[in-house]
């Protein structure tokens, strides 16, 4: 039951389709690792001062410094995997950035960052539940509730009660 | 909010701070005033003389929330005034006795912000009155743009440039000076929160400009105290007790049902806060908060009638 009532919590991020902010006089697009095609296009439309780049790691001091110089009528827009741009988006708003000003593309791969409730590490590349924890060797199970704290899902021991009871293995979508 | 919370308390001293503007200190009687934060405000109820209307006001705090051994407020006497402003300026003295509410705060500041922007106008700079020990206490960088008239308002103008300096900004319609707000807000860094209490035609004058810059809306925000406007008389039932109330032009719904001691929870009085939302069981309304969606409003199944009226002439509440 208990396993339900936490898979329930659903603040799993819903991603809707990005178009430009028609009021911004600054756009700027980060994409982790390559450009997608989705951004290409809304860049290639997008008639005002923009800049485009490309970072491989959310953290890197470059996209910091971009970002602390987006102006307060900006608009950034983020495309990667989810934790990549729920990181970017995090840094953005210690900038500053309104919440109101950042556009996440819906994200390149299904694959979870999993925080380990127990041990505290997050676990990567997660596409099914339960997924051992790459810290305390738990079996996790993976739910639907999204810390945009940390980029990752919550996840805690699956067979806590009954260790012979083991629920199936399933995907995560 | 019930009867039970009210707080009574007494007049200590009031001033004269502007030719249209009166400020009233309160002390607590019997109990003791609780700290508040900064923005906060407490609706005042104004029990007149036998057979006279009781009315209610919200007034933002002005005092240093830190401040417990008193409250104190502001009033502008309204030309138009439904009755609260000029019972106050006309009854109210020292030592007369009031019931307040605890301090609700709708408008409090944005403390992740990189640097506030408040827009006064008037009597509107009561809210920031609140907020300015702490902004300063706290080192955030702030600018006070500040709009009056001194023939009617203007209240603390030369205290605030005295003790702000540059960081205060005074415009003086009297005398001819106006504020330039789209180049004020054009020159500001990413992470500014704008704050404005005043006038609609001022709240809405920030609204706009920021929505033609740009800026996000979610950085700006807005205090209306203007509370509710009057409209045509109309009927309500209530469906549950089969009560039946004329609603004067010049007196809310709400005003209307406290009339007939029946108690709506409520904290803004102006349609903002979401309080003292009410079932709809038969006729239109006419939706005048800002606190519901479009689709609440167009359902016709809810409404707030601290401001809100029925289109029609007869309205009947699930209450
Ligand atoms: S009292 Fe706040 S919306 Fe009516």
């Amino acid at each position: 039951m208990q396993t339900e009532q936490l898979n329930g919590v659903v603040s799993k991020p819903a991603y809707s389709p990005v178009i430009l902010n028609p009021k911004s006089r600054f756009h700027l697009f980060i994409a982790e690792q390559a450009v997608t095609g989705e951004m290409q296009s809304l860049f290639d439309g997008c008639g005002v001062e923009k800049e485009i780049a490309v970072y491989s790691d959310a953290s890197d001091s470059r996209l910091l410094e971009s970002l602390a110089a987006i102006p307060l009528t900006g608009t950034l827009y983020l495309a990667g995997t989810e934790p990549f741009i729920w990181r970017v988006a995090s840094h953005a708003r210690q900038a500053g950035l309104r919440p109101d000003q950042i556009r996440m593309m819906a994200p390149v791969s299904r694959e979870r960052h999993l925080f380990c409730c127990h041990c505290y590490q997050i676990t990567e590349g997660v596409t099914y539940s339960p997924f051992i924890c790459s810290g305390c060797g738990l079996s996790l199970e993976v739910t639907d509730h999204f810390a945009r704290l940390h980029s990752a899902y919550f996840g805690y021991q699956a067979n806590a009660e009954d260790c012979s009871d083991m629920p199936e293995k399933r995907e995560v979508s | 909010m019930s009867v039970i919370d009210q707080i009574s308390v007494k007049v200590s001293a009031v001033r004269q701070v502007a030719p249209m503007i009166k400020e009233f200190s309160l002390e607590a009687i019997d109990a003791e005033l609780v700290p508040f934060s900064p923005g906060a405000h407490v609706v005042v109820t104004m029990a007149g003389a036998e057979n006279e209307p009781t009315y209610r006001n919200a007034y933002s705090l002005m005092s240093n929330p830190q401040d417990n051994s008193q409250y104190r407020i502001a009033v502008r006497l309204q030309e138009d005034s439904r009755g609260g402003s000029l019972f106050m300026h006309h009854q109210i003295a020292v030592g007369d006795q009031l019931m307040i509410s605890p301090p609700a705060n709708l408008f409090a500041p944005e403390w992740m912000a990189k640097k506030h922007v408040l827009f006064a106008g008037g009597v509107g700079i009561t809210p920031f009155l609140s907020y300015l020990p702490e902004l300063q206490q706290r080192e955030s960088e702030f600018e006070l743009h500040y709009m009056f008239r001194s023939k009617q308002t203007g209240a603390y103008s030369d205290e605030l440039s005295e003790t702000l300096d540059k960081n205060c900004n005074n415009y003086d319609a009297d005398k001819g000076s106006r504020c330039d707000i789209a180049a004020v807000m054009a020159e500001q860094p990413l992470g500014t929160h704008f704050y404005v209490c005043g006038p609609q035609s001022l709240i809405d004058s920030v609204r706009a400009t920021a929505d033609e810059m740009g800026i996000p809306a979610s950085a700006v925000h807005w205090e209306e105290f203007a509370g509710a406007k009057p409209g045509q008389p109309f009927v309500v039932e209530l469906s549950r007790s089969g009560i039946e109330l004329a609603v004067a032009s010049d007196s809310s719904l709400l005003e209307t049902l406290e009339g007939a001691d029946i108690e709506i929870p409520n904290l803004c009085r102006a349609g903002v806060c979401g309080q003292c939302v009410c079932k709809v069981a038969e006729g239109e309304v006419e939706h005048r908060d800002s606190y519901l969606s479009e689709p609440e409003k167009q359902s016709g199944q809810v409404m707030m009638p601290c401001v809100s009226r029925a289109a029609g002439e007869r309205l009947v509440l699930d209450i």
